[in-house]
């Protein structure tokens, strides 16, 4: 069997979804060899285990258990834009809380409890990350700190995404999707900066101003097959320290924030 | 793309909040479920829903119906997957520490309902089995593991795997191999022992 040329067909064979024209060619071969034929009985019980350990169902389980979702009355009137924007977070923040609250030994719980979107978010409402603008900032100053702060720590994680796909990814260089989502990053930038100074933070300020030189590049590559340019910003992001900068500063200006709020 | 889904994307681009919800609705158990089997984590698995669901929302305005709704969402949510996994490696790098130590793993027996106690099979031997086989798909590599999660537990085509994942149909028969091989392997050492 070793090296057996329809190897890579043994597990789409198996589960039934492979060509037509190979299958033909690989049952021929399996009615004379008895190691392919062992090789695949042996794959299939494997995948057997998988099914009988019951994986699927605990997982179908938990999915299950997670309740249906509600919007508050209140936002389900005149969708405005910003009022789209802040319910559309609300609904994503009220599913991700009662999945952060709840443990998986409650998830068959009736869902009603959890099932209200305010009462499942204790937290003030985000707005979201995309900026719905100042208008849904709420205006006590506190809040507000932190809810500038909460913004520009997902706009950090967000860039830190996209500069880790271009770090790591091989082809990515091609990726319209990738050029697209730095271009949105930097139209971001300019608010995110905007906050820093609000927030009276010069480190985030420079990490920014930094973030924003390497967004710029990515953004202006027309060329998939300029592998000179992708191969020198790649490497400007990596020897940057840019991506752990990116890490620290995102899970930090909360604290900032709340820290400026008490004094 | 059928009518009734460009219907509610439609209206989501509009503003409505009521498609809004049909979408996530729709969507996010099956995406969940995805992110659990992956991640094995469900702090993980709630963390990438979210993010699925934001940048969703956020450029949905961009999608262009080429794909249909469920690829291009699903489609996120792999690539915030695999993000995860690299940006945890990373992190494990620099702090030194393994990845059972940072994150919590799911624990599928703990998620046995009220109602649905474990039974003698369960007792005797089919946890063990699953908590046997997580361990050994949580260690095979990302990419190799989510095509076994689409395939097995999503089943999905080979076809469709390489449209979500961006990669040709040889790569993800060769992600499956070896990832059903690495699984026959671990059981079979595991069951000398």
């Amino acid at each position: 069997m070793r090296d057996c040329r329809f190897e890579q067909d043994f597990v789409p064979y198996i589960y039934d979804d492979l060509e037509v024209d190979r299958r033909a060619a690989l049952e021929r071969h399996l009615s004379t060899c008895h190691a392919c034929r062992e090789e695949i009985g042996s794959l299939r019980e494997a995948l057997g285990a998988v099914d009988r350990s019951r994986l699927a169902e605990m997982a179908d389980r938990a999915a299950a258990g997670l309740p249906q979702l509600s919007l508050p009355e209140a936002e389900r009137r005149s969708p405005s834009a910003a009022r789209w924007l802040k319910a559309a977070a609300i609904l994503i923040l009220a599913g991700a809380s009662f999945v952060a609250g709840q443990q998986w030994s409650r998830l068959a719980s009736p869902p009603e409890q959890a099932a209200s979107g305010e009462s499942a978010t204790p937290a003030p409402a985000r707005p979201p990350e995309s900026g719905a603008g100042p208008a849904a900032v709420p205006e006590h100053a506190e809040e507000r700190l932190a809810d500038l702060a909460a913004q520009t720590k997902g706009y950090l994680r967000r860039s830190r995404f996209v500069l880790l796909e271009f770090a790591n990814a091989g082809a990515v260089s091609s990726d319209q999707a990738l050029r697209n989502a730095s271009i949105d990053l930097l139209r971001e930038n300019r608010a995110a900066r905007r906050i820093a100074g609000e927030i009276a933070d010069p480190r985030l300020d420079e990490l920014l101003a930094q973030l924003e030189t390497i967004l710029r590049e990515i953004s202006r590559l027309s060329d998939p097959n300029d592998s000179g340019t992708v191969e020198r910003i790649r490497n400007q992001v990596n020897d940057s320290g840019l991506l752990d900068q990116l890490e620290i500063l995102s899970a930090e200006p909360a604290r900032v924030a709340q820290g400026r709020g008490r004094t | 793309m059928p009518a009734d889904e460009r219907e509610i994307l439609d209206r989501v681009r509009a503003g409505d909040i009521d498609a809004v919800q049909t979408l996530f609705e729709e969507h996010r158990t099956r995406i969940y479920r995805v992110c659990l089997l992956y991640t094995d984590s469900s702090d993980d698995a709630k963390d990438v829903l979210q993010e699925t669901f934001l940048r969703a929302y956020k450029s949905v305005g961009r999608f262009r119906g080429d794909s249909s709704f469920t690829t291009w969402l699903t489609r996120i949510a792999i690539n915030i997957c695999l993000n995860l996994r690299r940006d945890r490696r990373n992190s494990e790098r620099l702090e030194g520490e393994g990845l059972e130590n940072t994150h919590a793993r799911w624990s599928p027996a703990q998620a046995m309902m009220p109602g649905h106690p474990a039974s003698p099979e369960e007792a005797l031997g089919v946890r063990e089995l699953r908590e046997r086989i997580m361990a050994v798909v949580a260690k095979l590599p990302p990419r190799e593991r989510m095509a076994f999660v689409l395939k097995h537990f999503e089943q999905l085509k080979i076809r469709e795997i390489s449209e979500l994942m961006h990669i040709s149909e040889g790569t993800v028969k060769s992600f499956l191999h070896r990832a059903v091989v690495t699984l026959r392997e671990a059981l079979a050492h595991d069951g000398r022992r």
